[in-house]
């Protein structure tokens, strides 16, 4: 077992159970470009044609032969770009009654054109750089994430139990992908099953963020510029296992929903790339944020980008205001939550805080105080990275470890800094220079 | 009221905004906004919630800790000069300090009278120190289009604490002056100052008016104005005594408690341990001040004392002076609390930061022992320390750096 002390748990009141609710019915679901990092995709359908799930909707020109694949059978309603013409979201109106493509392992020479045809490869994320896997360089391991230690989430160990059997049937192919491969599994409890041979499984425990791959990686099989490794979270790992008993792919996956403007906050059985105001409709309170994703790293759904990100297992519901308090530097604040004990609620540490969108403050230039270092588990100096990051200085950060982190690794870095950085965002564009220039 | 602030903000909100006709003037109504109002921007993608400290709750956090160590100054100021003042029986030096002296008296034995001499000593310092430095924020901050950063609250109340009672108070806007403009602003202002601006402000008025802040007759108010040193009392601090004499030069004029509890002559803030100790407790329990720096620092100098006394020395006596007076003369507590522990100026990574500490702690008694110029060494120790702070953190990188390489090219 590894066990991490530095990081921080946010207690966010309107944390999930594990009941899964199984009644939301969804109609509209959407493929959205920003998860996929350094996607230029080329379209092969057009709005209005009717495509099956399974079909494949447009290849990565930069990434050549990797595809995304529709989860669901409908029709196409829209395909939405930004600014310079950047792919946003292709919006799909589902129809159940249409047929799905099958596919059939034995039919393929090997794993990769299975991964490929199906865009299964898509279910995976290869780090360093935080990308779809390049089909023909097979990485020296592949971690499966069956932790999650995110605000708000679920522990997916009994989401895994009910579904057991295509876990380990998933685990099983992946282990098959290569032999020289080595596969990692890491998950939080005792009792989890480790009966698939030839799976390395490690326990891990301690505060955020010892749930994230990145975490994972570090400690057991670390990446640089010369050794890249593949990463799936469990959700594609039962996915992984479906596809292969039911060939055809799993349109549905199981998130959780929570917040302090929850209702309920439960576990739904909801489609991949679900519509979330179709999900959230009559779940949440007024005036609410809906996050796709953990309040740390996600996307605020709105517009054409309404939709749940492919790798999200978590919709995060937060009141959609800012704390308004007059002199609130000289105030005790009771209610407001902090790493650094300034505020009178370290000392009467209430056990939830009812979390919203407020900024806390002004932008600054960095302050290197000490909270930094204690959000981060990895062996990194965290101030001196982020400096690095902040200057561009790609040459030093990538010497600190940059290129271990993706850009949820720095989430807490984000959330105590005093200075209001985005840490997040400016790693992701670090790590698209590197890309540039390292390769 | 709450909502009556809110419509006359956003009243003349729009007057300051670009485009508006006051635009560029920004930053001061961007200050004083932040100075009522909690900031009420939303996050934005990704980071969704944010931690409640800011930069503004920070240095609210030091300016705060500091008051113990002010108020206490003030008292002491008012009880030195006072005692003084009844001691050569004058007790109008036509400074004009004393008009406002006249109002309440010259009483030595009430906890009032003293407390008002320190505030008519103190405060025009303070406000000297405060109105010069925020001249020169803003001016920087409409100039250069940034925002009004805080820390100029530590700022001048540090670089205040840290001066003699009586000085010029030209003298004051000199230093604060040069400490903002050449310690922090030339360089991007707080956050990207390698320099601790309090102390390089303190420092530049040592070596230019070394008249007014060093020697005998600066520490007890109204001295340097009737020149009068009755025969027994010269005015000096405990380490000028030890200067002079070593360890007795301070058991036969002050009892270690005197000094611990800030009954001695000094600096304004800087007299009592037991205020600036309150001050190391907040910034300590907050997590504002690294305690790896504290430590560090106790640990060097009681080291380095310590060597000092088995070392020995004929011919002089501050070799014998032991760590536990060092402790609690001159700067070297509020130099402990509030200046070496300043984030930016001091060593960035942990493993830097006992190291910083230990140079300081070493550094202050060789420069109070062994060099003949400068009594007092903290100052010097700390600022000599801010110019080596890049270098140990280099040294803590690199060996990370090393430490990464290997551990990746295991298999």
């Amino acid at each position: 077992m590894i066990e991490t002390t530095k990081g921080l748990n946010l207690p966010i009141s309107g944390c999930p159970t594990s009941v899964v609710d199984t009644s939301t019915a969804i109609n509209s679901i959407a493929i959205l470009g920003s998860d996929y990092v350094g996607l230029k995709p080329t379209m092969l359908v057009e709005e209005g044609d009717t495509v099956l799930a399974g079909q494949k909707l447009f290849e990565n020109k930069k990434n050549p032969g990797t595809f995304i694949t529709t989860p669901s059978s409908g029709i196409i309603k829209s395909i939405n770009r930004g600014e310079k013409r950047r792919f946003l979201s292709l919006i799909i109106d589902t129809d159940e009654a249409l047929d799905v493509t099958r596919f059939n392992l034995y039919d393929y020479s090997n794993s990769i054109e299975f991964l490929v045809d199906t865009g299964a490869l898509s279910y995976f994320r290869s780090s360093p750089y935080n990308r779809i896997p390049e089909p023909n360089v097979l990485p020296s391991a592949i971690f499966v994430n069956a932790c999650d230690t995110n605000p708000l989430s679920v522990n997916p160990h009994d989401l895994i139990k009910e579904n057991q059997h295509l876990f380990n049937q998933g685990l099983d192919f992946i282990k098959s992908i290569d032999s020289q491969i080595k596969v990692f599994c890491s998950h939080q409890n005792n009792d989890f099953d480790t009966s698939v041979e030839g799976i390395r499984y490690t326990q891990f425990s301690g505060p955020h963020p010892s749930g994230l791959v990145g975490t994972h990686i570090h400690f057991l099989h670390p990446v640089g510029q010369n050794r890249t490794v593949w990463a799936i979270s469990w959700q594609e790992v039962i996915s992984l296992g479906y596809l292969l008993e039911n060939q055809k792919l799993r349109s549905e996956k199981l998130v959780s929903i929570g917040g302090p403007s929850v209702h309920d906050p439960k576990v739904l059985n909801i489609k991949y790339g679900s519509n979330l105001s179709e999900v959230t409709a009559g779940k949440i309170s007024e005036n609410s944020r809906i996050i796709s994703g953990s309040v740390l790293n996600g996307h605020t759904a709105e517009n054409v980008m309404n939709y749940l990100g492919a790798f999200d297992n978590q919709i995060s519901i937060l009141p959609d205001e800012s704390n308004d308090i007059l002199f609130n530097w000289a105030m005790p604040g009771a209610k407001l939550h902090s790493k650094l004990s300034t505020f009178i609620s370290s000392w009467i540490k209430p056990k939830e805080f009812n979390f919203n969108v407020s900024m806390n403050g002004g932008n600054r230039a960095i302050v290197p105080i000490s909270s930094y270092q204690e959000i981060m588990p990895l062996n990194i100096l965290t101030t001196q990275l982020l400096k690095s990051l902040v200057t561009f200085d790609i040459e030093l950060g990538e010497k600190l470890g940059a290129l271990e982190l993706a850009p949820e690794d720095l989430g807490l870095a984000s959330y105590v800094c005093p200075s209001k950085y985005d840490y997040q965002s400016i790693l992701d564009l670090n790590l698209e220079k590197m890309y540039e220039e390292f390769r | 009221m709450k909502a009556w602030l809110r419509t006359l903000n956003a009243s003349i909100k729009p007057r300051f905004m670009p485009g508006g006709t006051q635009a560029k003037w920004f930053p001061i109504y961007d200050a004083i906004e932040n100075f009522i109002f909690s900031s009420t921007h939303k996050t934005v993608n990704p980071i969704h919630v944010r931690d409640s400290i800011d930069i503004q709750r920070i240095m609210v956090i030091v300016w705060l800790a500091a008051f113990p160590a002010m108020f206490f100054g003030m008292y002491n100021i008012g009880n030195q000069t006072l005692d003084y003042l009844s001691l050569v029986g004058s007790n109008n030096t036509n400074d004009w300090h004393h008009i406002f002296i006249n109002f309440v008296g010259y009483s030595n034995n009430s906890f009032i009278t003293k407390m008002w001499v320190g505030a008519v000593y103190f405060i025009p310092i303070y406000a000297v120190t405060f109105a010069v430095g925020i001249l020169w924020e803003i001016l920087f901050a409409v100039v250069r289009k940034h925002e009004i950063n805080e820390g100029l609250f530590v700022s001048s109340i540090l670089f205040a604490l840290s001066c003699p009672p009586d000085l010029p108070l030209w003298q004051a806007a000199m230093g604060i002056t040069f400490g903002i403009v050449i310690g922090k602003e030339v360089f991007g202002g707080t956050g990207k100052n390698f320099l601790n601006p309090a102390l390089t402000g303190r420092a530049f008025l040592y070596f230019a008016y070394p008249s007014q802040l060093s020697g005998d007759k600066v520490w007890i108010a109204g001295l340097s104005d009737t020149g009068i040193t009755p025969a027994g009392y010269s005015g000096a601090t405990p380490l000028g005594y030890a200067a002079e004499d070593g360890l007795n030069g301070l058991t036969n004029n002050f009892s270690w408690f005197d000094a611990f509890f800030g009954h001695i002559p000094g600096s304004v803030g800087e007299t009592s341990v037991i205020a600036i100790g309150i001050a190391m407790v907040i910034l300590l329990a907050t997590g504002v001040a690294s305690y790896r720096i504290i430590l560090g620092t106790l640990l060097g100098m009681i080291v380095m004392s310590s060597i000092l006394n088995i070392v020995g020395s004929d011919t002089n006596p501050m070799f014998q002076v032991p760590w536990y007076w060092h402790l609690v003369i001159g700067s070297f507590a509020f130099g402990l609390v509030f200046m070496a522990t300043e984030p930016v100026s001091g060593s960035g990574t942990n493993t830097g930061r006992w190291i910083y500490g230990a140079l300081i702690g070493v550094t202050v008694i060789l420069i109070r022992v062994i060099n003949p110029a400068f009594p007092e060494g903290m100052m010097l120790a700390i600022l000599f320390a801010n110019l080596f702070a890049p270098v140990i953190d280099h040294m803590v990188v690199s060996s990370n750096i090393a430490k990464r390489k290997r551990a990746l090219s295991y298999e």
